[in-house]
């Protein structure tokens, strides 16, 4: 279960909330390119800006990533499998709090 | 005993400020409950609800079966808690602490002793047994906690930030080793 401000936001198995909530895996692109930025827009991926990093949300994200560290990476991207915390920034944000 | 906590609408307010906003939730026998949120949205107040250590404001909460704000006292005895803070007495030895915690529970002396053996093994704290606690490291401070908390056997286990400052070598038996 995750709360915020007192209330409940989501409850339910962790495997089924990463599922629910953000896919399977997640691509990490530091210092994402305006080019890159437009694309992932372009091609209507989930998807959060976050200025220095890029975090695309995917099913399968293996032939994407290919196709981005390929072509629109030059900090350095991963590709990894979703995890509770993936989740747990989706619905809560990123800021600090008090 | 349907379900081990059972709470409905669960609020906490301090002044204006609404800690707890109308909580509900079940956990079943045998269940880990994860509960996770930011700093600040009313996860320790919560919990500290259920342990019977603050009030709520409103709302109806059974643990074990029957009401805590009434039957608390009974509740409180099969229940384990490791809190956010390290809340260990510092005029007490490492072994002290485990022995005179067991007393408040009324576990019986050779019972107290045997316990806070199996406990101290279970933490891998054995060498640490006569050192005050004043001298030990955060994750040990956090490791006879999590000890502490286990003294009474408790049916329920109820653990705040318990991974806070230890190793990663101490939490994988954190999760699992009991």
């Amino acid at each position: 279960m995750i709360v915020d401000h007192g209330r409940i936001l989501v409850e339910g198995k962790p495997a089924d909330l990463i599922r629910q909530h953000v896919g399977r895996e997640v691509i990490e692109v530091n210092e994402p390119s305006k080019v890159l930025i437009r694309w992932v827009a372009s091609q209507k991926l989930e998807h959060e800006d976050l200025g220095h990093r890029l975090i695309i949300y995917c099913e399968k994200g293996e032939s994407l990533f290919h196709t981005i560290s390929s072509t629109y990476c030059t900090e350095g991207c991963d590709l990894r499998l979703a995890t509770l915390e993936d989740v747990f920034l989706k619905l809560t944000g990123r800021g600090l709090r008090e | 005993m349907k379900y081990v906590i059972d709470a409905r609408d669960l609020r906490k307010n301090y002044g204006e400020r609404k800690a707890v906003d109308g909580i509900s939730f079940v956990v079943q026998k045998g269940e880990t409950f994860g509960l996770l949120g930011p700093n600040g949205a009313g996860k320790t107040t919560t919990i500290r609800m259920i342990y019977g250590f603050s009030p709520m404001t409103s709302g109806n909460l059974m643990v074990f079966g029957s009401d805590i704000t009434k039957e608390w006292r009974s509740i409180k005895n099969r229940i384990g808690v490791c809190q956010q803070e390290n809340s260990l007495d510092p005029d007490l030895s490492v072994e002290q602490n485990l022995e005179v915690f067991a007393r408040y529970f009324d576990i019986p002396k050779r019972e107290a002793r045997s316990r806070t053996e199996r406990l101290l093994s279970f933490v891998s704290m054995e060498h640490r047994r006569d050192d005050k606690v004043t001298s030990l490291s955060g994750g040990l401070m956090r490791r006879l906690v999590i000890a502490r908390a286990l003294i009474n056997e408790p049916d329920l286990l109820i653990l705040d930030e318990p991974t806070t400052g230890l190793d990663p070598q101490s939490r994988p038996d954190c999760a699992t080793g009991w």
